[in-house]
C-alpha cells in the first residue's frame, strides 16, 4: 500500500495540474471574448475545451483517489461486521 | 481590443471566468491543504464557474462568427467585405448590407446553409476556410483566388424572397419553373446583378482557363471553361465569393 504522504502528495499535484489546465482554458476563452478573430475563437472552441475537460476529468480523478483510503476503509469494515455478523448467526444456529 | 460593451452574454462568461480564475490562482499561491472546504471551493473554480464561462463563451462566439466584420478579418476577404461595407456599391451584397434586420450578418445570411444542421454544417465549412487561410500563402503571386466550396445555393435568396408568391415580375413568371428547380440562379445574367465584385485574380484564372481550353478544343472547351470559373457571372453561378 502506498504511504499516505505519497498519495496526498500526489493527489496535490493533480489538483494543481487540473489549476494549471483550467487557467489556460479560461484564457484561451477570455481571449477568443476579447478579441474575437477566427484564431482565439478557434482555439477557445477547441483547445479551450479539451482543456476544460482535462481539467474537470483531473480534479475528479484526484477527488476519487483521495476518497479511495476511506472507501476502502469503510469496504474492510463493512465485511468485517458482515463476516462477524455470519459467524454469531452460524453460532445462534448451531446453539 | 474589440469587446462590444452591449454583448451581455460576452460579460456573463468574462465574469464567470474571473470568478473561477480567481479561485484558482488563490489556490495555487496560498497552496492550503485539501480539506472539504478547499475542495469544495476548487470544485467551483474547475466545475461550475469555467463550464458556465465555456458554455457562454461558446454561445458568445457562435454569435460573434455570423457578424460581417468577422468573417472581413480574413485579408482573403477585404475585397467583398469593403465591397458590402460600400454605402455607394450596387452589388448585391452591398445592397443586403444596409438592410438594418440583418445587413451586420449579411455574410452570415447568404452563405449559411439552411435546415436543422445548418449552422453546424456551415461552421465546420468554415473551419475549413480557417485552415486554408493560415496554412497557405494567400499573397503568392501564384495561388489561386478564393473560391466557394461548392456552388451557390440560391434557397437562401428563396428563404426571404419567395419565388410563387403573389404579385411576382413578368421574368419571375416566365422563369418560375426553372428558378424553382434551381436551373435559374438569381444572380444569372441579365437577372439581378452581381452578388461580389470580380476578384482581379479571379477573372485573370478564369481568362488564362478560357485561352487555354480555346487552343486546347475550340470553342465549345472555352464556353465551359468560362461558365466554370468565377470571374463572369453566368446562369446559376454566384461568381467569385470565397
Amino acid at each position: 500500500m502506498s504511504h499516505p504522504h505519497l498519495v496526498l502528495g500526489s493527489i496535490e499535484k493533480r489538483v494543481r495540474w487540473a489549476c494549471y489546465l483550467a487557467l489556460a482554458a479560461l484564457a484561451l476563452i477570455v481571449w477568443s471574448l476579447v478579441q474575437p478573430a477566427p484564431l482565439p475563437v478557434v482555439g477557445a472552441m477547441s483547445v479551450g475545451q479539451l482543456f476544460g475537460t482535462m481539467s474537470l476529468g483531473l480534479f475528479i480523478y484526484a477527488i476519487l483517489a483521495d476518497l479511495g483510503p476511506s472507501l476502502t476503509r469503510l469496504r474492510a469494515k463493512a465485511a468485517q461486521t458482515a463476516a462477524e455478523n455470519t459467524a454469531a448467526e452460524d453460532e445462534r444456529k448451531s446453539g | 481590443m474589440d469587446l462590444e460593451p452591449g454583448h451581455i452574454l460576452t460579460f456573463i462568461a468574462l465574469a464567470a471566468a474571473a470568478g473561477a480564475a480567481l479561485i484558482l490562482v488563490a489556490f495555487l499561491i496560498r497552496r492550503p491543504a485539501l480539506t472539504r472546504t478547499t475542495k469544495l471551493w476548487l470544485f467551483a473554480g474547475l466545475g461550475p464557474l469555467p463550464i458556465t464561462a465555456a458554455m457562454i463563451g461558446n454561445v458568445a462566439n457562435f454569435e460573434v462568427t455570423k457578424e460581417r466584420t468577422f468573417c472581413a478579418r480574413c485579408h482573403t476577404m477585404d475585397l467583398y467585405a469593403n465591397d458590402a461595407a460600400d454605402p455607394k456599391s450596387g452589388t448585391l451584397a452591398a445592397i443586403h448590407s444596409k438592410n438594418p434586420m440583418f445587413g451586420g450578418q449579411s455574410c452570415y445570411v447568404c452563405h449559411a446553409d439552411y435546415g436543422l444542421f445548418g449552422m453546424p454544417i456551415t461552421k465546420l465549412g468554415g473551419m475549413r476556410h480557417v485552415w486554408y487561410y493560415y496554412t497557405q500563402d494567400w499573397e503568392a503571386p501564384d495561388h489561386e483566388p478564393p473560391r466557394m466550396l461548392k456552388p451557390y445555393n440560391h434557397e437562401a435568396c428563396k428563404a426571404c424572397h419567395p419565388p410563387d408568391r403573389a404579385n411576382q415580375p413578368l421574368e419571375h413568371k416566365v422563369h418560375r419553373e426553372a428558378i424553382l428547380k434551381n436551373e435559374v440562379g438569381c444572380t444569372a445574367a441579365g437577372c439581378h446583378g452581381r452578388p461580389h465584385p470580380v476578384n482581379p485574380k479571379a477573372a485573370r484564372a478564369a481568362a488564362a482557363e478560357a485561352a487555354i481550353a480555346a487552343m486546347a478544343g475550340g470553342a465549345n472547351s472555352a464556353t465551359r471553361a468560362t461558365s466554370a470559373s468565377a470571374a463572369p457571372a453566368p446562369a446559376g453561378a454566384d461568381g467569385g465569393a470565397p
